[in-house]
């Protein structure tokens, strides 16, 4: 191989492995949205729980508005104020009392949470691994 | 670039590129194989810590009554057959990284011998 040769074989690496972390970074922040989804799922269903212990619960049925999609909704009573079915994962979902669902899912928001904070950080290091392959390749290219 | 090495270098490379992709494929479904394992475990956890002995499980949209006991077995077959295929791809990876590490040893001295990256 020739100078020639080995600029151009050194610089099909790099664009190689720039590539590989662009591919890295858009699953990472595909991923990171999922989360931020789901983190805001969360905190929803989190408020609504919090009202509902709030209400004297016994005394009267809770009226509520349903979606059923496209912005439609349908009346509907909340007859057991006290109790939520939650999914537990693995297609699996169990009856809990509220005050057991508002823990379950705080903590379900914390590790999706933490998991966030991990997602930045590698999106972190990946982004500052391409600023240095862009340079690097702006340098060969330059040869 | 390729096309003036050796047709047996373009082999390694093709080889080890072939390699690289079939770790990491392997990778990403080892992630989601220990994704589904964890989330099963989760599940699991949680039958044990409920009190009621009738649980939901979903079918499509919609939940179906069940026993916690045959969740229970359910979910516990599913984590064995998870753990099976978590082994069987950590070895498949054992091996295409030991390959691979043959093949860059195999390549490091083809490119030597014809005087690729050494001395600059």
């Amino acid at each position: 191989m020739n100078g020639k040769e080995e600029v151009e074989s050194e610089l099909q690496k790099h664009v190689v492995l720039y590539r590989s972390y662009e591919e890295q970074m858009v699953a990472l922040q595909q991923q990171k949205a999922l989360m931020e989804m789901s983190i805001k799922e969360c905190s929803g269903a989190t408020d609504f729980i919090v009202l509902l212990d709030k209400k004297d619960r016994g005394d009267h049925d809770v009226e509520t508005l349903v979606p059923i999609g496209s912005g439609t909704f349908i009346s509907a009573t909340i007859k057991d104020q006290g109790k939520a079915m939650v999914s537990i994962g693995g297609g699996y979902s169990v009856e809990k009392d509220i005050k057991d669902v508002k823990q379950f899912l705080e903590e379900k928001k914390k590790n999706l949470s933490d998991s966030l904070v991990k997602v930045d950080s590698k999106l972190a290091q990946v982004g500052q691994t391409l600023t240095y392959l862009q340079a690097k390749i702006e340098e060969i290219t330059k040869k | 670039m390729d096309e003036k090495l050796p047709p047996q270098v373009q082999n390694q490379l093709m080889q080890l590129q072939q390699l690289q992709q079939q770790s990491q494929a392997m990778q990403e479904q080892k992630m989601q194989i220990e994704a589904t394992l964890k989330e099963t475990e989760k599940a699991l956890e949680e039958l044990e810590k409920t009190k009621d002995d009738l649980v939901y499980k979903g079918v499509g949209e919609i939940l179906v009554k069940t026993d916690k006991e045959t969740a229970k077995s359910e979910l516990g077959e599913k984590k064995e057959m998870l753990d099976i295929r978590k082994q069987t791809l950590e070895r498949q990876g054992e091996r295409i990284e030991k390959r691979f590490n043959q093949l860059q040893e195999q390549l490091k001295g083809s490119l030597g011998d014809l005087g690729v990256g050494q001395g600059g």
